[in-house]
């Protein structure tokens, strides 16, 4: 079955992004701040403004060269929290009030005074008993082979391998979700319990995994 | 003098909303357009509206006047053209520079020592006095450590991800994203979503 | 709790804060006051040290008194105190009267009389001269002849004492600015004219005046007054009042926002003034924010002092950066030119009295940017 008709809903959205790369960082670093106004969000305001980070496509010295010229330059990464591939809890990355932890990277191109969006991950890892290890939120480059599985908008919930639809959202968006949302109800002290098959299946992997390790 | 952004310091100023506080950013001549314009962003994001304004004096007794009739909370003024004889004479006014909530100089670091010669009432006022960043090393740090990463992870070069790029081969993952635009090549991005 | 450290706000705000000071001069020159109602006194002291709150608290003293009003004016307010001639305090204290009875509903020709003094009016012309208006200047633009315009000011300024006198009758002023002015021979002129005027017409003077009153020849000055206090800076390691009194100021102020290891360093990084205090605690609020913690601690003091003293080492050249190592190294400085005294007047050097012996120190904000420098 294709699910190119439900790739093309997904990223059917019109997206309000600001003019600039410069905006848009801003706009992201503000909210974490107001995330840790509203204690919902643990990273003091001072280590906010270290882990929002703009990349530029080139040096400044050298990109002004190239755009003087017409030549493209315009592309940028913004970081939030260093690259954690690994999922280490050594690198610095954002930490929310209840003990899970996150952080992202964005790609966009400033273009014709508008921003394109080009991609995103957002990945946020919980504490044990939480339910999942991490979901990350995947905007994938344009164009590319296999769409037919690869959805560009996706989640990983909490697997690599696995992903499931998601509709496109703008980077404050995700970062909602993941300050705001992604959380146990109010009325909640504590997540559900398992029912007996989760109980299975989390020892059945453990015992696999414990199996393969040398 | 300690160093730091127009965000950090607008945050460091909407933390003084409330008080009567003074406050002095510097940087030189060719970028102070720039800063104010990039402080005023800032501010404006982190405040309430109608709470920011500019103020643009030709001299220390025209900023007497404009800041008389200003009841706006957060001011920044744009002091680049203050000589000796404004911030003295804005030393001897300093009462009717009274204002209930912050004002910010922005001027350049030769003015600011004009300032702290001829106008040592006003300079006893000011908290936070900072400068502009300005180098690039952090950023260039960064980029670094996220090659890096990224190498490790891929288990691939810089050059092999570009080749892939340009024979369209490249997986769609976003960290391939990231990595081309650190290696200056967003060229090979294709087109995104606005 | 920031705005309540507000070193720059109106000191009038802070009264609910007040802290005596050791020997605090607001009781010494309120009960002269009391005795000598028309007595004259000049109180100095360096930027920050406190004057204007102390001329505030010698008005709240002054008013447990039943028969004497007390006025404050700060004569910089509305006016370039560079531009200021004799009569022009007169003119401002008649204004000042004329705005408190204004105040209470009187509507007298004698507060518009006072005003137009003040400001300027215009004035018709007798009736046999040309049909031409004729403008008048204020005092408070710089006229021509002193004697004139002294006698001008004083006219609504008795009238006006005779109407408030029916009801209180004693009057002091307070007069704060002057600490600022720089030409000390127009300050001079200032007290002669203005001040022995004010006297005269039986109203008790507290004069804010500038601190080189104190050196050299400008000590001739005191002399016209009554008295003399100086508004002193607090030798915080040598005296424990000191560091007293600034731990109760900012227990007043700010009780639970420092964390107690913090309190020392910051009293000490003060160097005694009472202005740095406050501008380096608030700074050092503004640290614990950034840094997410809940109380300051040394470390966000550490910062702010860091902070104080990059800005305080600003603008100087290194001539005055030599006399700086020579204070600190050997605790010497002798005052020998204007570029000395300057250093004392921005509180890079820092003169403490004990017993009138005076004992020299650099601000602590800039004492290792100063040993940095030095090697």
């Amino acid at each position: 079955m294709s699910f190119a008709a439900l790739q093309d809903h997904a990223l059917s959205r019109v997206l309000a992004l600001p003019p600039r790369a410069k905006d848009l960082q801003r706009d992201l670093r503000n909210a974490l701040l107001q995330a840790r106004d509203n204690d919902k969000l643990a990273t003091s305001p001072q280590e906010v403004f270290q882990l929002v980070t703009l990349l530029p496509e080139l040096p400044d010295n050298v990109a002004g060269q190239l755009r003087a010229g017409g030549l493209h330059a315009n592309a940028y990464c913004i970081a939030g929290g260093e690259k954690n591939q690994e999922r280490d809890r050594v690198r610095r990355h954002f930490k929310r009030n209840d003990g899970a932890w996150f952080d992202f990277t964005i790609t966009v191109r400033e273009h014709g005074g508008q921003l394109e969006l080009l991609a995103y991950d957002f990945e946020i890892r919980f504490p044990s008993g939480a339910g999942t290890p991490f979901l990350r939120f995947d905007l994938n480059l344009p164009g590319h082979r296999n769409q037919d599985r690869d959805l560009r908008s996706h989640l990983h919930p909490g697997s690599d391998d696995v992903q499931v639809p998601t509709p496109l959202m703008t980077p404050i968006e995700v970062l909602a979700l993941l300050i705001d949302g992604l959380r146990l109800p109010a009325d909640r002290d504590k997540p559900r319990g398992l029912t007996a098959f989760e109980i299975g299946w989390f020892r059945d992997t453990h015992a696999s995994l414990t199996r393969a390790e040398p | 003098m300690g160093r730091t952004t127009p965000g950090e310091l607008a945050l460091r100023l909407r933390a003084l909303r409330g008080t009567a506080a003074y406050a002095a950013y510097l940087a030189e001549l060719a970028d102070i357009e720039a800063t104010l314009a990039d402080l005023e962003d800032e501010l404006r994001a982190i405040a309430p509206s109608g709470a920011v304004t500019r103020l643009s004096p030709h001299s220390g007794q025209q900023l007497v006047a404009d800041l008389g009739a200003s009841a706006v909370e957060i001011v920044v003024v744009d002091a680049r053209r203050f000589s000796p004889a404004d911030w003295a004479l804005l030393d001897r006014r300093r009462s009717a520079l009274a204002h209930r909530g912050v004002v910010i100089f922005v001027t350049t670091p030769s003015s600011f020592s004009e300032l702290m010669r001829h106008a040592t009432n006003l300079a006893s006022w000011l908290g936070d006095v900072f400068a502009v960043p300005h180098d690039d090393a952090t950023v260039e740090a960064r980029r670094e450590q996220r090659l890096t990463a990224l190498r490790r992870w891929a288990n691939r070069s810089d050059d092999e991800i570009v080749d892939a790029a340009r024979a369209g081969t490249l997986p769609a993952d976003p960290a391939y994203a990231e990595w081309l635009v650190l290696l200056g090549h967003g060229e090979l991005l294709g087109h995104g979503v606005t | 709790m920031r705005a309540k450290l507000d070193p720059a706000g109106d000191p009038a705000h802070a009264a609910p804060f007040y802290v005596d000071s050791p020997g605090a001069v607001s009781s010494r020159i309120a009960a002269e006051l009391a005795l000598a109602p028309a007595s004259r006194h000049l109180l100095v002291g360096g930027v920050g040290s406190g004057k204007t709150t102390e001329l505030l608290a010698i008005e709240r003293r002054m008013s447990e008194i039943a028969d004497v009003a007390t006025l404050y004016i700060d004569v910089s307010k509305h006016h370039d105190i560079a531009k200021m001639m004799p009569g022009a305090i007169i003119a401002q204290v008649g204004l000042g009267l004329a705005e408190q009875l204004a105040g209470s509903g009187e509507r007298s020709l004698l507060i518009q009389a006072a005003r137009d003094v003040a400001y300027g009016a215009w004035e018709l012309p007798e009736l046999d001269e040309p049909d031409d208006s004729v403008y008048v200047p204020g005092i408070l633009i710089p006229p021509e002849q002193v004697v004139e315009n002294v006698q001008r000011a004083i006219e609504p300024l008795t009238a006006l004492l005779k109407k408030v006198r029916a009801g209180i009758p004693h009057i002091a002023v307070m007069l704060d600015g002057l600490d600022r002015i720089t030409d000390l021979q127009a300050f001079e002129q200032l007290v002669d004219h203005d001040v022995t005027k004010l006297s005269s017409l039986g109203i008790g003077v507290v004069l804010v005046g500038p601190l080189r009153a104190l050196y050299g020849l400008d000590r001739v000055l005191v002399q016209r007054f009554d008295s003399f206090q100086y508004q002193p800076w607090l030798d915080v390691t040598k005296h424990r009042a000191g560091r007293s009194f600034l731990a109760d100021v900012l227990a007043a102020r700010a009780p639970e926002a420092f964390a107690p290891a913090a309190i020392d360093p910051l009293i000490a990084g003060s160097g005694g003034v009472l202005r740095d205090l406050l501008v380096i605690a608030q700074s050092a609020l503004v640290e614990a924010y950034m840094d997410g913690a809940s109380q300051v601690g040394e470390h966000e003091v550490d910062d702010a002092i860091a902070t104080f003293g990059r800005k305080h080492l600003q603008g100087l050249r290194p001539a005055e950066i030599e006399v700086l190592q020579r204070v600190r190294t050997h605790g010497s400085f002798v005052q020998t030119s204007e570029d000395d005294l300057a250093l004392l007047m921005t509180r890079r050097v820092l003169e403490y009295r004990s017993e009138n012996q005076p004992r020299y120190a650099v601000h602590p904000s800039i004492e290792r940017l100063l040993n940095e420098l030095a090697k």
